[in-house]
């Protein structure tokens, strides 16, 4: 896979749009990984890695190691990330996002209710890690990534990977069980009724 | 280099429910970064395509202004001042021309005739024929380089005026 990306960063190199759309699908769940860690909001997530792939199509050969692309563009949208955070007006929140796991999901408003808080309650969590642990979560959970991989990502040791994993799922396991208990007691109540 | 989270216990619940929380959240946004790299593309081509037409056309401006300047250049060089006195005529009568700035035309003599040839039938119409015999002279001088040319242009124009019949 790793001499396939290099290829492929080799032919966008000479400006071959086809090899950079296929580069897009193979790294684009990585640059959302990467981007929603450090924002917390999945749309500007969208908007952030939509603007990176651009500009690494643009400044393509500023990369002097293809096998490393991954690293290079996880760069680009963390920067992106960060200047789009800093741009963004004070009274937008973070969390104002409607997850589409609640809209998906049923059309009881009492259970579609819980989802949402389930949801916010999931949501809320995540942001309470550092900003170092939340991109490795993402990556870990939402691209399924082994801890060197990741550490190779985004520039850490395995170690450190794997320290940062324990402790944000001791602090979510801390966090989820709470919202776990408060989730089952409406629809408890309802159930009686 | 293993590690102790490669694998994860599949029946634990936070990492189920992290896993289905992350796909939910972000998997809606997958496409959208292909989507708009061909938007950004077609831009890129669309704005090759303008400089194109702009360059074609800077092309063509500065052909025609160059054209128009090679085509008005003679125009220019005769209203260059003359400051010495010249002579024109073949006679070697001197002529004196102001020291203003001339033209290169600095004489147009037309010298004109007209003779009635009488009346002829021009098919079964009868016809009053006039004969007009003209010379065009004009005599030009360049500021320049002092030359003078003179150019002679004889005409000999028949003219046929319909008669009304009673």
């Amino acid at each position: 896979m790793e001499s396939a990306g290099r290829d492929l960063v080799e032919r966008a190199r000479c400006k071959d749009a086809q090899a950079f759309a296929a580069l897009i699908r193979l790294h684009e769940r990585v640059a959302l990984s990467v981007a929603f860690g450090v924002m917390g909001d999945a749309t500007a997530a969208g908007d952030v890695v939509q603007d990176a792939f651009v500009r690494a199509w643009d400044r393509l050969n500023d990369l002097r190691e293809p096998e490393r692309f991954a690293t290079w563009l996880c760069g680009i949208v963390r920067n992106l990330a960060v200047d789009y955070l800093r741009r963004r007006k004070p009274a937008e929140s973070l969390g104002d996002h409607k997850s589409p796991v609640a809209e998906k999901w049923t059309h009881d408003p009492l259970t579609e209710l819980d989802q949402r808080e389930r949801c916010q309650g999931i949501h809320a969590a995540v942001m309470s890690l550092d900003e170092i642990s939340r991109p490795v979560v993402v990556l870990r959970y939402y691209e399924g990534m082994a801890s060197r991989e990741i550490a190779h990502l985004l520039e850490l040791t395995p170690a450190a990977v794997d320290m940062r994993l324990s402790r944000a799922r001791k602090q979510l396991r801390l966090l989820l069980d709470d919202l776990d208990i408060s989730r089952r007691k409406p629809i408890e109540n309802s159930a009686k009724d | 280099m293993s590690s102790e989270h490669d694998q994860l216990d599949p029946d634990d619940s936070l990492d189920a429910t992290l896993r289905e929380f992350f796909a939910g959240t972000l998997n809606g946004q997958i496409g959208r970064a292909e989507r708009e790299f061909q938007l950004h593309l077609r831009k890129q081509a669309k704005a090759g395509r303008r400089q194109r037409t702009l360059l074609i056309l800077a092309f063509a401006g500065s052909m025609a202004a160059m054209i128009a300047g090679l085509w008005a250049s003679p125009l220019l060089r005769t209203l260059v001042p003359v400051k010495s006195e010249l002579t024109l005529g073949k006679s070697g009568s001197p002529q004196t021309l102001p020291t203003t700035p001339v033209s290169d035309v600095v004489e147009h003599v037309t010298k004109s005739q007209t003779i009635d040839e009488g009346v002829m039938l021009l098919e079964g119409t009868p016809m009053r024929v006039y004969r007009r015999q003209a010379i065009d002279q004009v005599n030009t001088l360049d500021g320049n380089d002092h030359l003078k040319s003179q150019e002679t242009t004889p005409s000999d124009t028949l003219v046929f005026v319909k008669m009304n019949t009673y």
